[in-house]
């Protein structure tokens, strides 16, 4: 009879531990949730998986760092600094889009995915050059650095730890929600949001009904490195920024998209909001060092034992592309 | 044309043999030979990530790992076990095998580039349990090895995460030891050879002739009774198996391995090495190895006098492999072929009939 | 004669379009059988169906007393199904004899394995592929081009390739089409005699084609869809004169005009 009380105490001992877990995992969720929602917006208008999203992440973060607070940069204030970052990015999304378009019409996957890999190295390359390769330190967005929230006595025990709400991840996980938001918004109500779902669909057809398809391509990389950099503005403060980040934030994003099913929107979300919170909660439970592995074991798992339930949605949308 | 005639094939091979047997007398300074080792290395990888890319349409960005299984395996085996080198080899390959397999198994099943995510995350894993492998066995499995009655001094394998494994032995024929960088030169090369040899075997052949029927039409090459998952299954798993041989052949050569050998951009090169050869090119293989490890040995070269331009290391692999792939799909290797072969025509025939559009009707199976 | 192949409630959904709709209705062996509509009416989509290249969204096809939807297409060749298709679908890549070297894929066995070590037999079977594959070409009159690429050839002998590389896989049901389509009149004559020379052989055909003369003149019996669904279905007098038909043909007219 005593065994299971004795469970339910440890189990509410712990909880300001689990929901500290859940706070921090779900602000890291959130940026891979909108990662995720990046790789989403480009492959479902143009069938592409962009390999360097992760570097838009990286642009925002580190263009973000260098106008606010590096030693020899402008220090502009960060209203001025973030619509910089995010249209530094912008601009080398459109890049890469309008690199891609060729082989786009050529319609050989392998090369979109060898050139999208090569600009994610090339911009590797530029900003270890220009930035040099030491994490730096970012400042959070707003000074108060958080609050701490003491659960009552009654329901941890007597010796309980208050649970930390960091203001820098309410900020991530509002920019998040904002970005959902202000896509849900573009894609259904506005003129070029319309055409680029049209694209997605039937991109020949789109062409016959006058859509400029070349720039809704080009528009949709813009727009995807636009949220990519948002979100590394966002989480640079708490993981610092380097010329590196790109690489791992990009890959989680992208397991992210693949589990929530590739071009499905609610799908990626969900599941990176699922994803931090259980790399979160594994790290601390199972085994720290293998923290970075955990996401990608989800991606193998989810790729190995159940391709098919989890693209089903793709695949209905590409037989009739 | 069945006439009796020497193949295309035999006479590469030929050449190719001339070419190595040749080499260390024009390059003199054995130092020379270790870059042209790593070459004869890379490119029996590349070999198999070729035929990956070209014939089955496939990338994989996580070959470093089937690298590394091959380099371990071999390495731990040998060192920590005292096996052979020459059964730690085909250990290694069997192992990788085995791991392509159950890694494209699902993912080739299905159309689109599911593989290349799959091998990146498998590259991933595999690094990240390079560097964080346990130095004892965890709880569970010291516990299973216990209810197995293993020996208590069966040897955990042992990676040295971030250090490495030192001291692997060079591969012997009884008391032969290859061990001066002409003999490993020798040795990969007749590997590398034998590799190419094998693989343009494959291309002349009934499956090879299916992986290009794929190549220019799944539709129409599936309506033909190829079984198109399959085959690229297979070529998978090949090319797994080869990028293990050249990592253990890479392991016994150098006598040093560690993770930064096998990271992402490790993989990325290798896609690099097989972009500049040409896709569906065997032979490019060599090119393609040949340009990167040479282009890499002249920037480490510069790179001790101008050490800020070392690091444009990236940079110019990356601007290489956008640049390759928009401008030269087919690769320098056949572009530069074609070309001179226009020439030497002197444009006499005409440019090919365009070729008809595809039909909107081919969808997933 | 027996149905060789029944078709039964077939359903093809593209996003909510139905480009085949519950459709019914079977090919009798050794016969010419031809699938006519107007533009749209779901012929090529009915035929990607039968050859697997597109799995059905409803109903059921049976081969020989076997259901074989939903099975992929390399399944059904080796059930001794063969098609061509509307759009060339050659590989460009290769010479002609090539083309039909793949063709005679599921007549030889030969592995990666054992090409990659010559094991015994590889050399002999690949020499006895490529004679039959010249035979094939010979059939279509294409034995001069066994060593043309496919995309240097001119439009009317890829069509004859087409059919060679489906005939090399000797096939009991032959899915043609628009075989016709393209070809100048005399083609058009050769490709006729071609077609009852491939009937002769006891190949069972069935072709879609837009040349109503032709059809008319070759076919033993006469499926028409239009809007994805069955408006006849009878000899080619019968369906001549069908008033459905006639509709149906006269509207797109209109439609033209
Ligand atoms: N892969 C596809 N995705 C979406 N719609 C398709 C697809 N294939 C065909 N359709 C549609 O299905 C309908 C039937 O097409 P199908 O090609 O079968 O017609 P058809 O009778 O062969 O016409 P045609 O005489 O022009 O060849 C058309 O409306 C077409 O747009
Ligand atoms: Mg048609």
């Amino acid at each position: 009879m005593t065994e299971p009380v004795y469970a339910r105490k440890r189990i509410m001992g712990n909880l300001p531990d689990i929901l500290q877990l859940l706070f921090t995992g779900l602000a890291v969720g959130s940026i891979y949730a909108i990662i995720a929602v990046g790789f989403t917006v480009i492959f479902s208008s143009t069938q592409v998986v962009n390999f360097a999203q992760g570097e838009f992440v990286m642009i925002g973060a580190m263009v973000s760092y260098w106008l606010v607070g590096a030693e020899h940069g402008p220090h502009l204030p960060l209203l001025l600094a973030l619509p910089l970052a995010v249209l530094a990015a912008m601009l080398v999304g459109s890049a890469l889009g309008w690199v891609l378009m060729r082989p786009l019409k050529d319609a050989s996957v392998t090369s979109l995915i060898i050139i999208t890999v090569g600009a994610s190295m090339l911009m590797h390359g530029v900003a270890s050059l220009l930035w040099g390769k030491d994490p730096v330190a970012v400042a959070p967005f707003s000074n108060t650095s958080g609050y701490s929230l003491t659960l009552p006595a009654a329901l941890t025990g007597p010796h309980a730890y208050p649970v930390y709400i960091g203001t820098q991840e309410l900020w991530v996980m509002g920019l998040a929600a904002l970005v959902v938001l202000a896509l849900t918004f573009f894609f259904n109500r506005t003129m070029i949001g319309k055409a680029m779902r049209a694209v997605s669909v039937n991109r020949h057809g789109a062409r016959l009904i006058g859509i400029n398809v070349s720039r809704v391509v080009v528009g949709a990389f813009a727009l995807s490195a636009a949220i990519g950099a948002i979100a590394g503005a966002a989480i640079a403060p708490i993981s610092m920024a380097s010329y590196g980040m790109g690489t791992m934030l990009g890959l989680k994003g992208f397991a992210a998209a693949i589990v929530g099913g590739l071009g499905n929107f609610p799908g990626s979300i969900i599941a990176g909001l699922l994803l931090g919170i259980m790399e979160n909660f594994s790290a601390t439970y199972l085994s720290s060092q293998y923290k970075d592995a955990f996401a990608f074991i989800i991606l193998l798992g989810v790729l190995v034992i159940s391709p098919q339930g989890i693209v089903a949605l793709f695949r209905r949308r590409r037989a009739s592309v | 044309m069945s006439r009796v005639r020497p193949s295309p094939t035999l006479i590469s091979v030929l050449l190719g043999i001339a070419l190595v047997a040749l080499a260390p007398c024009v390059v003199t300074n054995s130092y020379a030979l270790v870059p042209l080792t790593f070459i004869a290395i890379y490119t029996i990888l590349v070999i198999g990530l070729n035929m990956l890319m070209g014939y089955a349409g496939q990338v994989s960005l996580g070959h470093a790992a089937f690298f590394a299984i091959g380099a371990y395996t071999s390495a731990i085996l040998s060192t920590q076990y005292g096996c052979s080198p020459w059964a730690a080899m085909p250990a290694g390959m069997a192992l990788a095998g085995i791991v392509a397999l159950l890694v494209g198994m699902p993912c080739l099943r299905l159309r689109g580039h599911y593989l290349a995510m799959a091998t990146l995350g498998f590259g991933m894993i595999v690094y990240i349990l390079l560097m964080e492998w346990p130095d004892s066995p965890p709880l569970l499995l010291a516990t299973l090895g216990r209810l197995l009655h293993l020996p208590a001094s069966t040897p955990w394998p042992f990676t040295g995460g971030a250090s490495g494994l030192p001291d692997i032995p060079a591969l012997a024929i009884g008391s032969f030891v290859f061990h001066t960088n002409l003999q490993k030169f020798y040795l990969t090369w007749a590997f590398a050879i034998l590799a190419l040899l094998l693989c343009a075997n494959i291309v002349n052949s009934r499956v090879g002739r299916a992986l290009r029927a794929v190549h220019g039409s799944e539709a129409a090459a599936a309506t033909l009774g190829v079984n198109i998952a399959a085959y690229k299954i297979h070529v998978f798993v090949l090319s797994a198996i080869l990028a293990a041989l050249a990592g253990s052949l890479y392991a016994h050569a150098v006598g040093f391995i560690s993770p930064p050998t096998f990271n992402f951009i490790r993989s990325v090169d290798f896609v690099v090495m097989v972009v500049i050869g040409g896709m569906a090119s065997i032979w490019g293989a060599v090119l393609g190895a040949g340009t990167i490890v040479l282009l890499g040995n002249w920037l480490q070269d510069v790179g001790a006098k101008f050490p800020r331009l070392a690091e444009f290391d990236l940079i110019i692999h990356s601007a290489i492999l956008i640049l390759v792939m928009i401008f030269m799909p087919a690769g320098i290797v056949c572009t530069a072929r074609d070309a001179v072969l226009r020439r030497l025509r002197g444009r006499a025939t005409a440019p090919a009939a365009a070729a008809p559009a595809h039909s909107e009707e081919v969808a997933t199976p | 004669m027996t149905a060789l192949l029944d078709i039964r409630h077939l359903t093809r959904a593209f996003d909510g379009l139905l480009a085949v709709s519950d459709v019914s209705f079977s090919i009798a062996g050794g016969q010419i059988t031809a699938l006519i509509g107007p533009n749209g009416a779901g012929k090529s989509t009915l035929l990607n169906l039968v050859s697997g290249t597109l799995p059905p969204t409803g109903g059921v096809i049976t081969y020989q007393g076997q259901v074989i939807s939903g099975c992929p297409p390399h399944r059904i060749a080796e059930y001794g199904i063969a098609r061509t298709f509307q759009h060339v679908e050659l590989f460009m890549n290769m010479t002609a004899a090539e083309n039909v070297m793949v063709g005679r894929h599921l007549r030889s066995r030969g592995t990666l394995f054992s090409a990659m070590f010559r094991l015994f037999g590889t050399a002999a079977e690949e020499r006895r592929v490529r004679e039959d594959a010249l035979r094939f070409l010979e059939r279509v009159g294409l034995r001069e081009d066994a060593d043309t690429p496919a995309s240097a050839l001119p439009f009317g002998r890829q069509r004859l390739l087409e059919i060679a590389r489906a005939l090399a896989t000797e096939p009991k049901l032959l899915l043609l089409d628009e075989a016709a389509s393209g070809l100048s009149t005399r083609e058009k004559r050769e490709l006729v005699s071609l077609i009852y020379a491939i009937r002769d052989a006891g190949v069972t055909i069935f072709m879609v084609d837009h040349d109503m003369d032709l059809v008319m003149s070759i076919s033993d019996a006469v499926v028409v869809l239009d809007h994805g669904e069955k408006i006849a279905e009878g000899t080619p007098t019968a369906v001549q004169h069908d008033a459905r038909v006639i509709a149906a043909y006269l509207g797109e007219e209109a439609a033209h005009a």
